[in-house]
């Protein structure tokens, strides 16, 4: 396989595990991830924003849209604090396996940049959907 | 106090040193710099709970990802992944801010997990980030005060959920930091301490119970090391007092240690069962020669024994006492004879002794051998570890009616000016068999003497022995005739480094003294 079809190929198999998770944004990616590695996380929108670098409005459209989507469990809230926790909604579920196979391309740059690009597409494009509607 | 009033930690070595465990409802504060183990602690505490007790754990992280703790949990073979996927264990990343609003809350997040996955034990890794709300945006000179009342409903939450609490709180060097260390260690019941010792470029870990209100415990520094693939184990300090006294034993029973009937008429007939003799003379006189013949007699009456080296290797041991017949190896086949041996370097003598110990409970060790104290001088540069194991040591072989002999290395050639090692041990040990080498005429020769032997009617001749097949052999007496050089009954002053020839008594009764040229 030349270099070219090897980069096709991963992005192919990058887009379809976003798309499979429902995955669009950047910020979506990285909460999810936060979320994911800190287990369980006693916090608010700001403290989860303050850790991942975005704002923290976004970060709490993120929190609710990965909620819906089943993939974090979201508590009642407490002080103005909920415990999310990651879902992956079984570990026999095909988003879990997107999720899995994801992780591991961001172990290397190349598919970080990948991931990164793909995602940065598909806010545009909803940008554009936003603008036009 | 009852022991189904104590909680175990579940750490190697640690329940020993609390004398069973800890009071349930003590709130256990961890103390120590940073990287002194008080995370993995934590973590092995949580972790022996779920698995070893089958008590659920919560684990609180404000700094460290949850997924590292995961992470660094696997390194020692604990899947705290599984733990969570069988609702036993829940890692919490939170903030100290929410972790105190959610444990004064009655709508607790928390310890709704907490009680949701039924935890028995908690554990809050770096208690001391708790803030209190700054009252003009700083911390006032009144706030190590608040941070105790802070610190106080936090507890209090804790034990009204009957959660045993684990709490960590680094040593720091700022004043604030040190002030809110001593109101965590106030209001603890139980404190342990961790501690990174430097000894130049070494550095050794240290655990000590500071406090532990409602029992008692064997207090000191203990040794703790972090053992790849399993976790914490804690060394207890090899000179702490038993806090069980038992009666010591004593044997009237007297056997062949040496297996050499001339060796044993010199000792007085053998070894009293549990008695412990020095065995001194310079590098090369045939100390470990004696040693592996003690070894094969031991094994040969059916006692099993255990050599203990930081000298030589095992195979080097064998090798060597193969080439004078003295099979070793066919004997450790059998498992009556057993070579500890550990290396010198960074020796840990709490570790060490603990191990020793072990080896003799698991094979039913009866009889002991150290090759040789000296090398225990180098490794350990405090002279007092170096008397606190000897002492140790002596004391457990004594208990166990175990017959010891230590070898002892003496740094002089000819003669011995003083056969102790670098601290006095005359009052514990009960034999000393010196042996040295004599230099008559051009030739140098060995002689054995036995200067004590508690109990035994022992001879006081230095006597000429030789080493070669089958070890250590006396000359006899009457054998002496044949040999080139003059006998040793030839000469006097031996052992004080100026062997004087006695001529035969002339015709008048009169002897005459000739001192060799050296």
């Amino acid at each position: 396989m030349s270099v070219m079809e090897s980069e096709q190929s991963l992005q192919l198999q990058i887009r379809e595990c976003l798309t499979g998770m429902g995955i669009f944004s950047p910020v979506d990616w990285d909460v999810l991830v936060f979320v994911y590695r800190h287990r369980a996380s006693l916090a608010n929108a700001e403290q989860i924003a303050r850790m991942v670098g975005y704002p923290a409005t976004m970060v709490r459209d993120s929190l609710k849209n990965l909620a819906s989507l089943k993939l974090l469990r979201r508590s009642r809230a407490s002080h103005g604090v909920n415990l999310y926790q990651f879902t992956s909604s079984g570990l026999d579920s095909p988003c879990y396996d997107y999720f899995r196979e994801l992780l591991a391309s961001v172990d290397n740059r190349a598919g970080r940049l990948e991931i990164i690009r793909e995602l940065r597409k598909e806010a545009k494009k909803g940008s554009k959907w936003l603008k036009a509607g | 106090m009852a022991e189904g009033g104590l909680i175990r930690t579940g750490i190697a070595g640690l329940d020993a040193i609390f004398l069973g465990g800890i009071p349930r409802a003590n709130m256990i504060l961890v103390q120590g710099s940073a990287g002194a183990g008080k995370s993995l602690l934590g973590m092995e505490f949580i972790y022996r709970g779920i698995t070893d007790f089958n008590e659920n754990g919560v684990i609180v992280v404000f700094e460290t990802s949850p997924d590292k703790v995961v992470r660094d949990a696997a390194e020692f073979g604990w899947n705290f992944g599984e733990l969570e996927r069988q609702d036993k264990l829940r890692i919490v990343f939170t903030s100290p801010q929410v972790l105190e609003a959610q444990l004064r809350s009655p709508d607790s997040l928390l310890l709704e997990v907490a009680a949701e996955i039924g935890a028995r034990r908690i554990f809050i890794d770096g208690i001391g980030l708790l803030r209190t709300a700054p009252a003009n945006g700083n911390d006032g000179p009144n706030e190590p005060d608040s941070y105790r009342e802070l610190l106080q409903q936090v507890l209090e939450a804790l034990q009204r959920e009957n959660l045993t609490t684990m709490f960590s709180h680094e040593l720091g060097g700022r004043p604030e930091s040190t002030a809110r260390l001593e109101i965590a260690t106030f209001l603890a019941d139980t404190v342990i301490e961790l501690g990174q010792d430097r000894h130049t470029r070494l550095a050794h870990r240290s655990v000590e119970i500071v406090k532990s209100r409602g029992q008692r415990y064997v207090a000191g520094r203990h040794t703790l090391q972090i053992v790849s693939g399993q976790g914490l184990e804690v060394f207890r300090r090899v000179q702490a007092p038993d806090l069980h006294p038992v009666d010591e034993p004593t044997s009237s029973i007297k056997s062949s240690v040496i297996g050499v009937p001339a060796l044993d008429d010199l000792i007085g007939g053998g070894f009293f069962d549990g008695s412990t003799t020095m065995v001194v003379g310079i590098s090369g006189v045939g100390k470990t020669v004696l040693a592996a013949q003690i070894l094969l007699e031991s094994a040969r009456s059916g006692k099993r024994i255990l050599l203990v080296s930081l000298d030589e290797h095992p195979a080097q041991i064998i090798r060597n006492a193969g080439t004078l017949g003295l099979d070793l190896k066919e004997q450790m086949d059998a498992g009556m004879i057993h070579i500890f041996y550990e290396s010198p370097q960074e020796l840990e003598i709490d570790a060490h002794f603990a191990r020793i110990v072990r080896t003799i409970e698991k094979f039913g060790i009866q009889r002991l051998v150290i090759d040789g104290v000296t090398s225990y001088s180098t490794a350990l540069e405090e002279q007092r570890m170096y008397r606190d194991f000897f002492h140790a040591l002596v004391a457990y072989t004594k208990l166990h009616l175990m017959t010891t002999v230590f070898n002892y290395e003496n740094p002089e050639l000819f003669g011995i000016s003083s056969y102790m090692p670098e601290f006095p041990v005359n009052s514990i040990v009960d034999n000393i068999i010196l042996l040295s080498l004599v230099e008559l005429g051009s030739s140098l020769h060995r002689s054995i003497a036995v200067v004590k032997a508690r109990g035994c009617k022992h001879q006081f001749d230095t006597r000429e022995f030789t080493i070669g097949p089958g070890g250590i052999t006396l000359i006899p007496v009457d054998e002496k005739a044949n040999l080139s050089a003059l006998s040793m009954e030839s000469y006097s002053s031996i052992l004080s480094r100026a062997p004087t020839r006695v001529s035969p008594r002339r015709g008048n009764g009169e002897a005459v003294s000739y001192t060799p040229s050296r």
